[in-house]
This record gives structure tokens, sequence and C-alpha cells, in this order.
């Protein structure tokens, strides 16, 4: 039976490998935007394997994190840089969901502007895998890519529950008047 | 562009990778010979260490029954400039599965406060030439069985040194049967917080009465008294005031000669930390469903006007979008669709499909 940390590793390596890729594509779909010469071709590919490899990336991560926390024999709530590390990985995670979610319902071509914040949110969820990935490294290397945040290994910043919950309601609530909102305009 | 773009990425390529060791080391824990080849981030680039290493078990290792087993690293003097020492307690050398416990020891205590076969030492003052170390062992069969102590450390030039003992083997043999003895599922506690005392519940076999003693390291020994309840003999260790370490260890007396079980370490360390495990995962979900919403309310809208539905709505609009060349009087080709035609038909016609 494999264990969960050499399991957490292969996870881990799937899931940076395929953000990492996400994130060069996005920064060159931006660039080819940006040059606007010879772009309808590089453009496309760099827009379509950024958007395949964060879909791999993202089914890859529920794996990653279950791993990690099995691997883990006292729960990411015991270590602040492990919560850090759920933290952080979730919210890359969201991002990454959101980015494909909208390139998805994706109706008509974007224009430059909504190009250039869509691939910085892709390029944002790759900022918060490799963070993440980075502090996995303080257990191995005893470093991280994280030195210039000097709490995260020892502080979390953690809400209390009632706030969480009030945080989903919030933005749930705000997606649907946003939803209800754009159809009374039509 | 692409040209500029093919320099791009093999000067990406070409720029040399940091690799070295990790002066600040990696920290105690269960660990495969060099870590697996972690510890010093390319375990091809380490030189040999030159110290001495030597391991010594208690005098009798029996099975179920804690054991001393002292390892002792020699030859360290002012030229390994050591600030840190690592020191593993293997039993194989193959960089996986090495730890003890895979080879039926149980690791009671690493002296350290906790139950790893990996410790680093700081050496900022090397007191002597000579460093020793005690691990707690339990074997859990009869028989002989293989350890290795190793070290890593670095020098003053940051280069990483690594070495590994002979092989040193233990013989574990079976305990006399109605021997007084702690029960071979007890586990001594290894740590506890700055400022709590410490309810010792000692489970033994055969023991009609059980002496405490305890101790800071080499100091005298002070005797608790115990008392038999709900199966264990109980004493209480006193609270430590700050970070460090006490030992202590039970003399059982019975049928058979006075058993006195090894020193166990207990340390004291600053409370650990701990967050409630709901707010934790809810707070992971409102991370997920916050940014997938971030992400959804930064698209800008596409607000449709009266205006715009007015024509959105006329199918020849679509129509017109949509169109390709006209189709031909024999209709579609043979499996295509109208949306291929739109797409392609323009070359059927040219004849370049």
């Amino acid at each position: 039976m494999i264990e969960n940390g050499t399991f957490h590793v292969i996870t881990t390596e799937l899931v940076v490998g395929s953000f990492a890729l996400a994130g060069l594509c996005f920064v060159l779909h931006s660039f080819f935007t940006w040059r606007q010469t010879e772009s309808s071709q590089y453009s496309q590919i760099a827009d379509t394997t950024a958007h395949a490899a964060l879909l791999f990336g993202l089914l890859a991560l529920p794996f990653a994190i279950i791993s990690g926390l099995g691997a883990s024999p006292t729960g990411a709530h015991t270590s602040p840089l492990l919560a850090n590390k759920m933290l952080l990985s979730t919210a890359g995670g969201g991002l990454a969901i959101g980015v494909l979610f909208t390139r998805w319902k994706l109706d008509a071509p974007m224009k430059n502007a909504e190009s250039y914040i869509h691939n910085a949110l892709g390029a944002s969820s790759t900022g918060c895998m490799l963070l993440t990935a980075s502090l996995g490294g303080t257990y191995s290397r005893g470093d991280s890519l994280t030195e210039f945040i000097p709490w995260i290994k020892t502080t979390t910043p953690l809400l209390p529950s009632w706030m969480s919950i009030l945080v989903i309601l919030i933005v749930i609530t705000a997606l649907l008047l946003r939803r209800t909102s754009t159809v009374k305009h039509g | 562009m692409r040209a500029r773009l093919t320099v791009f990425l093999v000067l990406a390529f070409l720029v040399p990778l940091h690799v070295s060791g990790n002066p600040g080391g990696v920290g105690n824990g269960l660990e495969d010979m060099q870590c697996g080849g972690a510890c010093h981030g390319d375990a091809n680039q380490n030189a040999t260490s030159n110290l001495g290493l030597d391991l010594q078990p208690s005098e009798s290792v029996w099975v179920g029954q804690p054991a001393e087993i002292t390892v002792k690293i020699s030859g360290i003097g002012i030229e390994h400039n050591l600030d840190t020492l690592g020191i593993f307690l293997l039993s194989t050398t193959n960089a996986n599965g090495d730890i003890p416990t895979s080879h039926g020891w149980d690791i009671l205590s690493d002296g350290m406060g906790d139950t790893n076969n990996y410790i680093e030492i700081s050496m900022d003052n090397p007191p002597t030439s000579v460093y020793s170390h005690t691990w707690i062992l339990r074997a859990d069969e009869v028989g002989p069985k293989t350890l290795y102590v190793a070290v890593q450390h670095g020098d003053s030039s940051g280069s990483p040194y690594f070495g590994i003992s002979q092989a040193f083997e233990v013989n574990v043999i079976p305990i006399p049967e109605n021997l007084q003895r702690l029960h071979p599922e007890y586990s001594p506690p290894t740590s506890r917080d700055i400022g709590e005392s410490t309810d010792l519940c000692v489970e033994t076999i055969n023991a009609s009465s059980v002496v405490i003693e305890w101790r800071e390291p080499s100091g005298n020994p002070i005797q608790l008294p115990t008392s038999p309840d709900e199966g264990c003999w109980k004493a209480l260790l006193p609270a430590a005031i700050d970070e460090n370490t006490i030992q202590w260890r039970a003399i059982l007396e019975g049928d058979g000669p006075t058993q006195t079980t090894p020193w166990f370490s207990l340390s004291s360390l600053e409370p650990k930390w701990e967050a409630s495990e709901m707010a934790l995962n809810l707070q992971s979900i409102a991370h997920i469903v916050l940014f997938f919403g971030i992400v959804l309310l930064l698209k800008i809208p596409r607000k449709k006007t009266s205006e715009f539905n007015k024509y959105e709505a006329s199918s020849e609009v679509v129509e017109q979008e949509n169109l390709g060349p006209p189709l031909p009087v024999e209709g579609l080709p043979d499996g295509w669709s109208m949306e291929q035609w739109n797409h392609y038909g323009a070359d059927y016609l040219e004849g370049r499909l």
C-alpha cells in the first residue's frame, strides 16, 4: 500500500507542474495580446494550453490536499505552516475554478482589458500553488519561497467559524444579485 | 519574435540553480538515510565525513521492553566548524524504509521530547570531542537486529558531509516469564507544556511495588512514591518553569531481581499551536467560494440593452453572422454539418478539401 507521504509527493508534482505550465501560458497569452502581432496562432495555443493545464492541475489538487492531510499525523490544525498551506491551496483552487468557469462560459472573445485581468487571475492561482508547494519544502529543506512573509510559518490568519460562513453567504448573495442584475438589464 | 522567444527559453534553462546544503538544518523527524537524498539538496555532492561513529546497546535487550541505544560521535574538532550536527539512527541503508520502526522497533524516546530517528544537535560550543546521545527503543520480536548510526553536517565552506557507521548487531532476547517488567504496550510521555506537572501512570506486569526516580540531566535522582490505581502505578512529576528536559525511570520490585528501566527523557516545551479544525475547514471552503466569486465578479458584465436585444432576437442577424458560402445545389456534402460548412465550405468549393 502506497503511503500518504509518497502519494502526496506524486500528486504535488502533478499539481505544481500543471499550474506552472498554466501560469507560464497565461503570461505568454497576455504578452501575445499586448504585442498584437502574429498573435492569433500563438495566442490561441497559449490560451488553450493554459486552461487545459489548469484543469489538469485542478483535478489533481484534491488528491494532493487529502494525501497531504493524511501524511500529517496530527492534522493541519496543529501547525500554522500546514494550516497556511491549506488556506493558500484552497485560495489558488478557488481562483482556478473561477478562471476555468468564466472561460467555459465565454460567449464572445474577450476584450484586451478582460483578457489581461483573466490572465492575471490565472497566473495568481499559479502563484498560490507555487507558494503552497514551496511551503512544504520547509520540511525537507528548511527554507521556502515565502521568506518574504516572515509570519507564514508561525501564524495563521484564521477567521472564526461564523465569519467564514458569513463570507460564503455574502459571496453567494453577491453572485446571485449580479446574475439577477444582468438579466434585468437585458 | 520566434527567435527572441527561443533565446529567452534557452537562457531560462541555462540559468544555474543554486544547490547547497541546509545551513539551518531540516529539523528533527522520521527520516530515511540522507532524508532519502533530500537533506543536502543533491546527495551526490556529499563528501565523506571523518567523524567516528559508534553504537552501544544496553547490556540486555529484552523483547517488549525499553532498551537504551547510545550513539557516540567522536573526532569532533575545530576543523569541522560544526554549527549543526544531524544524527540518524537507522535500520537499513537503502535510503527508503530505513527508519527502525520499519524493522520491528518502536522508538519510545529520542531524548529530545519526541520519537524521531533523526535529530539535530546545535554545536555552537562543542563541549568535548565526543558527543553521546541516547534513544530508547523497544523490539517486538526475538532475534538479531541491525542498527546503523549516520551523521550529516557542513563545514566552514558550506560543503555537505555525510558519514555512516558499520552495521551493529543487536540481539533481542526473550524475557524470563515471571520477571516484573513494564507492560509491553506502555509508552512513556516524551513532552509536556511548560508549567504542567505530569501524572505518570506506569503500567507493569508482575510488579509488587514501583518507585519512580527523576533527575535533571546528570543531577542527583529524587525518589517519588507511587500508588497503584486503575491498573497502573501513579506518580506526579513536578512542573517545569522553562524549556528543559528532565529524566525519570521506574524501579520495579517483584519475585525476580530488582528491575530498573532506562532513563526516559521528558521535555517541557512551549504550548503547541492548535486551531479549531472546524474553523480551518470552514475557512478553506470560504476561500474557494470567495476567490471563485472574485473571478466572476471581476468579469466585466456584458450588458444587453433593449436596442441590442432587438437585433439579437432577429434570426436574420444570427444567420448572417454564421453565414458561410452558398450551399451547392446538391446540398451539404455527405457527413458535413452546417457549422462545418460555414467554416470550411469555401475551401471545399475551391477544391482544397
